[in-house]
């Protein structure tokens, strides 16, 4: 069974005035127990609305999101409930920091659960030890760390509450290389140490064709492609016509096809483009 | 058109702190006309370096002359910011009004020039980073590529003669970014305008005609983009990620497959693939 | 999305008071203000409220959203004229409730101060209808320029204002995208007493006010990177030019004025007598 599901979302911003948007149109996807999704659009595609009704911050014209077989609006009531079942990490989540110390800050969400001040405790070293935040920064204040150790522990702050599925825009945003790596290394051994679904969404081709087991491409708030990467950057074409990009592994092999020689279609990473491109010279040069 | 000559500068993370040595004896030239990129990570002191170049710091030895002038000479303040304007990363903060081309205005407005006159200007800063359509548009709407566009032309409207980018590109989406290098490849190109674009996005620096990575203050190195790029074992120590194009040749120089040049686009990698495979 | 909103109440239009001065438009909306109260008794109202109707029907603006800005303000409408109503015991009689005797000159007096509100609302709002916040901001800064000899820094609270007009739309943004981010982590801003709201408020606004800092420093950098040094010496692109239509308002505003002070004094007896005489 699908860990979460969105079936038939529609939304609507400012109904009925003259500043009306469609923002999310009959999107149907779901994500299976422990798969790391790729979400992909340009701003304004529907992408943050998308994540704001997977987790209930919003409420869907028509259409249901269930969590783990539970639609979550069946009793409005308990929306709260899911909000902690489905972690969301905004863009810059840093700028979200505000207390004293940087445990206090992870610990907000957890103490919002209404758990014991035990388990509170026992989350956020959890926590801070899957953002790889060293525990002598946990008395610190937050507003101390470095850029990238901000954005750690802001996601820290939304790990502890151990949802089921974490959602991320953007995570990389605006950092520098060795801060991005970091992040992404960060997501793939969170993703198989908890076992939790993991949704990213990133303008970065190369990131998502390095993590994601499926992508799902959004324009103009419509669901366009929802498959595995290899799939979906085989359709370059459509993607380009969204004037959205494919990894540049996928472009240049797409350029040597143009060219006319024989490469294998799907491949979106350099290490399997450098492959394909030895097998091609190796086999290329016993022919002639 | 810059020459920093010996500069020393300390900064100290909390108040009463030791003063942590960033620069310790730098010394660079910036050619008129060039576009020059200035590539390394978050605390290598690219940043600082840009405040140096127009004066809003000064080096605690040593000097930064802008066309001759020396920046810590209080005189020449105007002068030097008009001569070298400074874009910064966040298009949010760098913009002060409310409609696009009275933000453009703000510059020659505080030169004091005649009103006929900024107009003039403000027209030809808007068309030279093709926004004119936009003139009397909300900042508070526009995407982030054009944000980041009306911040150049901002500092275009004060005519300097040297643009230094603060990652401009840092917060944009891809599609912003590509408007952005592309005006500021066109302003260098067209109107001879030198540009210093700081960055960390290494297929940014490509195309210019001198890289210079930095790292803890230092020049690590400095060349023509080919050069730069060929120093892999350097590169990969600071963590810089290499365009994508290199990374394949690297990744191919491992399976024993070595191209005649390193290709620093998709384009250059395209071709020297085509002509090495049978 | 609150930033898909246009901020403040500018209703694009091409018109004569779209295109006037907004100096001039800020006087007249003063002038008509005073009038509204300096008109003491019915014909001078009329007058007032006739000159109103006409500036605008002269707005092109819907007269729809004219009486859109009267909504919210009925129940101040009705509080006054009850006040009134009760308060002023002038005239005669006319009936009464329980203890209170309502009067002629009572309910008279209710029935101006209503028009007085309704006419000072809807002359306000055709001010913000037609010009820009932008557009404001300058004439006021203008119009604010002779006080500079009682050393106010006029210059200085008119690039306060234009500052807070640019932020305004990018920090509601901000606080609509914290909220949800301390939304999604649980916060409970909805429900709770007085003061757990209160403390509820508070991972809110700490990053709120930590961010609004970071904007003014690096905004302030970006002004002194663009040759900002106050006021002194400073141009303007933008220059206002006071046209035929502007100074024809000025002096008809100006008629207006005299007219209806002296018809306050010169014909109030007359008219009193012609036209409630019978009542009285």
């Amino acid at each position: 069974m699908p860990i979460l599901s969105a079936q038939h979302l529609n939304f609507i911003y400012g109904k009925g005035t003259p500043y009306e948007k469609h923002a999310v149109h009959d999107i149907s996807f779901s994500v299976e127990p422990g798969e790391i999704v790729g979400i992909i659009g340009h701003t304004g595609s529907g992408k943050s609305t998308l994540m704001q009704l997977l987790n209930g911050l919003l409420k869907p014209m028509n259409g249901t999101v269930t969590v783990d077989g539970q639609d979550i609006w069946q009793n409005p009531k308990t929306i709260r409930k899911y909000r902690f079942q489905v972690g969301l990490v905004f863009q810059y989540p840093e700028y979200q920091l505000f207390d004293e110390t940087v445990e206090k800050d992870i610990a907000f969400g957890p103490k919002n659960m209404g758990l014991t001040e035990e388990e509170i405790g026992e989350r956020v070293l959890r926590a801070a030890e899957l953002v790889d935040l060293p525990p002598h920064l946990l008395p610190k204040s937050p507003f101390d760390l470095s850029g990238g150790e901000k954005r750690r522990a802001a996601i820290a702050g939304v790990i502890a509450m151990e949802p089921k599925v974490l959602i991320l825009d953007e995570p990389t945003a605006g950092l520098d290389p060795k801060g991005r790596q970091t992040i992404l290394e960060m997501i793939k051994a969170y993703n198989q140490k908890t076992g939790a679904a993991v949704l990213f969404v990133s303008h970065n081709m190369e990131d998502v064709a390095a993590l994601a087991h499926r992508v799902l491409v959004l324009s103009g708030g419509k669901e366009v492609l929802f498959d595995t990467p290899d799939k979906v950057f085989a359709q370059s074409e459509t993607l380009q016509n969204l004037s959205l990009d494919v990894p540049v592994a996928t472009r240049i092999m797409l350029g040597l096809k143009q060219k006319g020689f024989a490469v294998k279609d799907g491949i979106y990473t350099l290490e399997a483009a450098a492959d394909e491109i030895a097998r091609l010279k190796k086999e290329g040069g016993a022919n002639a | 058109m810059i020459h920093i000559e010996d500069i020393y500068f300390s900064y100290s993370v909390e108040e009463d702190s030791e003063p942590i040595p960033l620069f310790e004896g730098l010394s660079l030239t910036i050619e008129q006309g060039s576009f020059t990129t200035i590539l390394g990570h978050n605390g290598s002191g690219k940043s600082t370096l840009s405040r140096m170049l127009n004066g809003m710091l000064l080096p605690e030895q040593g000097r930064v002359l802008v066309q001759g002038m020396d920046t810590a000479d209080e005189q020449n303040q105007l002068n030097i910011r008009k001569t070298v304007g400074l874009v910064f990363q966040n298009p949010d903060n760098q913009i002060v009004s409310s409609i696009v081309e009275e933000d453009v205005a703000f510059g020659p407005e505080n030169l004091g020039l005649a009103p006929d006159k900024i107009r003039r200007r403000v027209d030809q800063a808007l068309a030279a980073v093709d926004m004119t359509e936009y003139a009397t548009h909300s900042t508070a709407r526009l995407s982030g590529g054009q944000k980041q566009r009306i911040a150049i032309a901002g500092m275009l409207a004060m005519h300097p003669k040297c643009l230094v980018l603060d990652e401009p590109t840092a917060m944009l989406d891809p599609k912003g970014r590509r408007e952005v290098l592309d005006t500021v490849r066109r302003l260098n190109k067209e109107q001879g305008m030198t540009v210093v674009l700081i960055t960390h996005y290494m297929e940014e620096a490509a195309t210019a005609d001198r890289c210079i990575v930095m790292e803890q203050g230092k020049i690590l190195l400095d060349g023509t983009p080919h050069q730069v790029f060929s120093h892999r074992k350097e590169l990969e120590q600071t963590g810089l990620t290499m365009p994508a194009a290199c990374q394949l040749a690297f990744l191919l120089e491992d399976r024993g497959i070595t191209l005649p040049a390193l290709p620093l686009t998709e384009q250059e990698c395209i071709t020297a693939l085509e002509n090495l495979l049978p | 999305m609150l930033n898909d909103i246009t901020f403040g109440q500018y209703y694009p239009a091409n018109s004569l008071m779209h295109r006037l001065d907004p100096r001039v438009k800020i006087l007249l909306t003063v002038g008509l203000i005073v009038l509204c109260f300096v008109a003491r008794i019915a014909p001078s109202l009329l007058l007032v409220a006739l000159l109103t109707g006409i500036l605008l029907l002269c707005t092109r603006v819907p007269v729809k959203m004219y009486l859109k800005t009267l909504k919210p303000i009925i129940p101040v409408i009705l509080i006054t004229s009850v006040i009134n109503a009760v308060y002023v015991s002038s005239g005669t009689p006319l009936f009464q409730v329980w203890r209170i005797t309502v009067t002629t000159g009572g309910v008279l007096t209710a029935v101006y101060m209503s028009v007085r509100i309704c006419l000072l609302i809807m002359s306000s709002s055709m001010l913000t209808y037609t010009t820009t916040p932008t557009d404001l901001t300058d004439a006021i800064e203008r119009l604010l320029t002779p006080l500079k000899w009682i050393r106010l820094d006029v210059h200085s609270l008119a690039m306060m204002m234009t500052i807070a007009l640019r932020f305004i739309p990018t920090l509601i943004e901000e606080t609509e995208k914290i909220m949800s981010a301390q939304k999604a982590r649980g916060a409970d801003v909805e429900s709770g007493g007085l003061l757990s709201r209160i403390r509820a408020l508070i991972p809110i606004l700490i990053p709120l006010l930590i961010s609004s800092f970071r904007r003014a420093s690096e905004l302030a950098d970006a002004m002194e990177c663009r040759c900002y040094h106050g006021g002194d010496d400073r141009t303007r692109m933008k220059q206002l030019h006071l046209r035929f239509w502007d100074v024809a308002l000025l002096i008809l505003a100006a008629v207006c004025l005299g007219a209806i002070i002296l018809s306050n004094h010169y014909l109030s007896g007359v008219l009193y007598s012609l036209l409630f005489g019978g009542v009285l």
